[in-house]
């Protein structure tokens, strides 16, 4: 879609016909792709007494092999909520989530934690970090609990910490390392069993732009050569700007979704300014 | 290099190998290690209270039985000389007879056998009947007061069994027991009406025994003081030749005692430390020596004769009596008097805490107080297990995010707890161990080790130290087990 002058973002007309094409384009964008996660109509419910929050509220979305996703949204969208779905660590209230067409309710204990072991790698919000071990040992921990050998998971974990340019601080302790540390030693865990998955919760939150930068071009690398499935959650413009799709969420519904190709992003636009 | 987009295909989680649980297991140990000791420290100290208490019972009991064997020992020579020369009482007989039921001691059968010229199945017989009527004596004896009185009227002891043997009274005494609950009579009350049925021909049959063993020690007797008929029997005993030893054996042993040479030299050397006793004590008590006394010390009044006693190891008090007794006679003396006064006050201080008699050997207080401490070692050691894991749903979620599996929390967390069981367990087994055998010590002094249980004590420890294992794991199933099924995301938020 071609560009517009600025002035035109504002009217009705222009935002109809741009929502009819790019549904089209949509559409067009998920053929001959494959659906890696499906969503239907998931809700989920949060009840503190007579108030229920409705954190996720008819959630439908397909995620396509290989794709690079972001979602976006305010503070207390849904975001991670759906992301917890995804990456099986929560259940939704009602609704389905498919990975590769196996219905994540129908998984046993056991087939769940093999999911969220070897297939799904996960970057939290709040990092989670084992705060007993070095940063070291958090990135062997998955490889252990997937039956590597120690003396292979060392090696490994070694090169994933330099891959975020963390080797020199494979003995610290997180109460020892920064924020921004942290959160790469998180990312570097996500990746240690080669996830064919990537659920990225704010991965880039900390880090300076340098940092950062670094971190998308892990993620595109990832994404691009070893055709990971990364979605993210993101407000930063250069992750968005290699994405494949982008997805809008507000008060728990997607809100909408667009390719990054059809977005003109720029700082300014991102279509943001019209939840402000 | 480019790849095909990786797929996911879903199998369950493999197990993971127990060694591996185990090193990550102490990874968290250590780097909790604070939090780890004072688990530790707890189980520790619960262990510690419950072997304490365990080790204190069985070293209070080995003092009492090794106090109470000693004073037997000690009192040898006129324990014997009693058996030999005193006439017995009916009751006296019965009871005695009823403890040796007890006895699978032939030789002591049959002694009582020749004494009395009865044949050995007729004398178990009898004893058999002894040991039941003792039963339900000590029934009627431990009954409280009111219910006593309803059951049998005001009569005592022996007068009891004979009123019920009585048939009105015995169907006064059913109607009367029916509606008390918690009287429960020994083996049931058919047991007692059989014991009744028979109760007039037992009492007949020892009555006779009774005389007939009475016959033999009074020959005894008079035979014993025919031998020296101008000083009592036990003086003349302590300064007899040799051959009159021999001439008083043959008089016991012919009555059908047995008695070894060896064991009347025992009696003899025993008398003639007591007779030895007697003469140091009368020339204490002299008006002389008193005055003496009082001079050597410079006292108002002089001690009374026991503190006196005490002092014979006193190289003044050996001075004021060296004209009369040796040094090596007077310590010999002290020996012997300072040794019995000693036991006594140990079995004296033993009543009460500990029961001699019965095998379990556990008097009801220190029960109590070893229940307690069961009860307090599992208060706490789940107190610290649940505390200690319900600090950590966060790290549960965050590795069952990663991919451990439920079963591998659980024996994370169980193998966790049986470590710092383990640990605590051998610690607070040496410390309860340790204060244990000082306190002893501090009470008792060395005869804490003349009768070491070793065994016992081993014993106490393998219970204890299990205890503090088996709790300790005990006690983290549930919150181990309650966290591991928790969805990771509902783990999380439980801070
Ligand atoms: N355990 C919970 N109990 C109650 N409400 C919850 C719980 N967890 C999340 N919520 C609510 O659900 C909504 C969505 O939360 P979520 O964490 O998904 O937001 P988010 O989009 O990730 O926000 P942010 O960008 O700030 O991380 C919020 O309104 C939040 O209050
Ligand atoms: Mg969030």
């Amino acid at each position: 879609m071609g560009r517009l002058p600025y002035g035109a973002h504002g009217s009705d007309a222009y935002r109809i016909i741009q929502t009819i094409f790019m549904e089209f384009n949509e559409t067009s964008y998920a053929e001959n792709k494959e659906v890696v996660v499906s969503i239907h109509e998931i809700q989920r419910l949060y009840s503190r007494g007579t108030e229920t929050v409705r954190a996720l509220d008819g959630v439908d979305l397909n995620l396509y092999r290989g794709e690079y996703a972001c979602v976006m949204g305010p503070s207390g969208s849904g975001k991670t909520t759906l992301f917890n779905m995804i990456g099986g660590l929560d259940s939704p209230t009602a609704g389905r989530v498919f990975i590769d067409g196996v219905d994540m309710a129908q998984l046993n204990a056991k087939e769940l934690a093999f999911l969220r072991c070897r297939k799904i790698g996960y970057v939290f919000q709040q990092f989670n970090l084992n705060t007993t071990m070095t940063a070291l040992e958090n990135v062997m921990l998955p490889m252990i609990f997937a039956g590597m050998h120690p003396d292979n998971a060392r090696v490994r974990g070694m090169a994933l910490l330099s891959k975020v340019q963390l080797e020199e601080r494979w003995r610290h302790r997180p109460k020892e390392m920064s924020g921004g540390q942290m959160q790469r030693v998180a990312i570097a865990r996500s990746l240690a069993n080669n996830p064919a998955l990537l659920l990225c919760d704010e991965p880039t939150g900390n880090l300076d732009l340098k940092t950062g930068k670094e971190i998308h071009n892990l993620l595109y690398d990832l994404n691009k050569n070893d055709k990971v499935t990364i979605i993210c959650n993101t407000h930063d413009h250069n992750m968005l700007s290699v994405s494949d799709r982008m997805i809008w969420m507000t008060d728990g519904k997607i809100d909408r979704i667009a390719l990054t190709a059809d977005v003109h992003i720029e700082k300014a636009s991102l279509g943001e300014e019209d939840y402000e | 290099m480019s790849s095909s987009p990786r797929t996911i295909d879903v199998r369950p989680q493999q197990k993971l190998p127990l060694s591996k649980t185990f090193s990550l297991c102490i990874n968290g140990v250590k780097h909790r290690i604070l939090r780890s000791a004072l688990t530790l420290a707890v189980v520790a100290l619960a262990v510690a209270f419950f072997m304490f208490l365990q080790t204190e019972t069985r070293l209070l009991q080995s003092v009492g039985r090794g106090a109470q064997t000693e004073l037997e020992d000690l009192r040898f020579a006129n324990r014997r000389l009693n058996l030999y020369t005193q006439n017995r009482r009916i009751s006296g007989q019965s009871k005695v007879l009823a403890g040796q039921q007890f006895q699978n001691d032939p030789a002591s059968w049959n002694e009582i056998s020749a004494v009395t010229g009865w044949d050995v199945p007729r004398i178990k017989r009898l004893a058999q009947a002894a040991k039941q009527e003792q039963t339900y004596l000590n029934f009627f004896e431990d009954l409280p007061l009111g219910q006593r009185v309803i059951l049998a009227g005001k009569t005592k002891s022996r007068q009891t069994l004979k009123v019920l043997a009585d048939d009105g009274a015995w169907e006064e005494f059913l109607l009367n027991l029916e509606p008390m609950h918690n009287v429960s009579v020994p083996e049931g009350p058919d047991a007692l009406r059989t014991v009744l049925d028979s109760y007039a021909a037992y009492l007949e049959e020892l009555g006779a025994f009774n005389r007939a063993w009475n016959l033999t020690v009074s020959q005894v007797r008079d035979d014993l003081e025919a031998l020296d008929a101008e000083t009592a029997l036990s003086e003349s005993l302590a300064s007899a030749s040799p051959a009159k030893l021999a001439q008083v054996r043959e008089l016991i042993t012919r009555a059908g005692f047995k008695l070894t040479a060896p064991e009347l030299e025992k009696i003899q050397s025993q008398l003639q430390t007591q007779e030895q006793l007697k003469t140091v004590s009368a020339a204490l008590n002299r008006n002389t020596m008193m005055e003496a006394w009082k001079k050597t010390f410079q006292e108002r009044n002089a001690p009374g004769l026991e503190e006196k006693l005490s002092r014979l190891d006193e190289t003044k008090v050996q001075k004021l009596l060296a004209d009369e007794f040796s040094k090596e006679s007077l310590l010999d003396v002290q020996q012997y008097f300072l040794r019995s006064r000693e036991l006594e006050k140990t079995l004296q201080a033993l009543a009460g805490r500990i029961d001699l008699e019965t095998a379990s050997g556990i008097a009801g207080r220190q029960m109590f107080l070893l229940l307690i401490s069961l009860m307090v070692c599992m208060v706490g050691i789940t107190n610290a297990m649940l505390m200690s894991i319900s600090e950590r749903f966060r790290e549960i979620a965050t590795m069952k995010c990663l991919g451990a599996t439920d079963p591998f929390i659980l024996r994370q967390f169980m193998l966790e707890a049986g470590i710092q069981g383990a640990a605590g367990g051998l610690i607070g087994m040496g410390v309860g161990f340790l204060i244990a055998v000082g306190k002893t010590m501090i009470s008792f002094g060395w005869d804490t080790f003349t009768n070491f249980p070793v065994g016992g004590v081993f014993l106490s420890a393998l219970i204890s130290f299990c205890c503090g294992v088996a709790l300790s794991i005990l006690a983290s199933i549930y919150p181990s087990w309650a966290a591991s099924r928790m969805a990771p995301m509902e783990a999380m938020r439980i801070e």
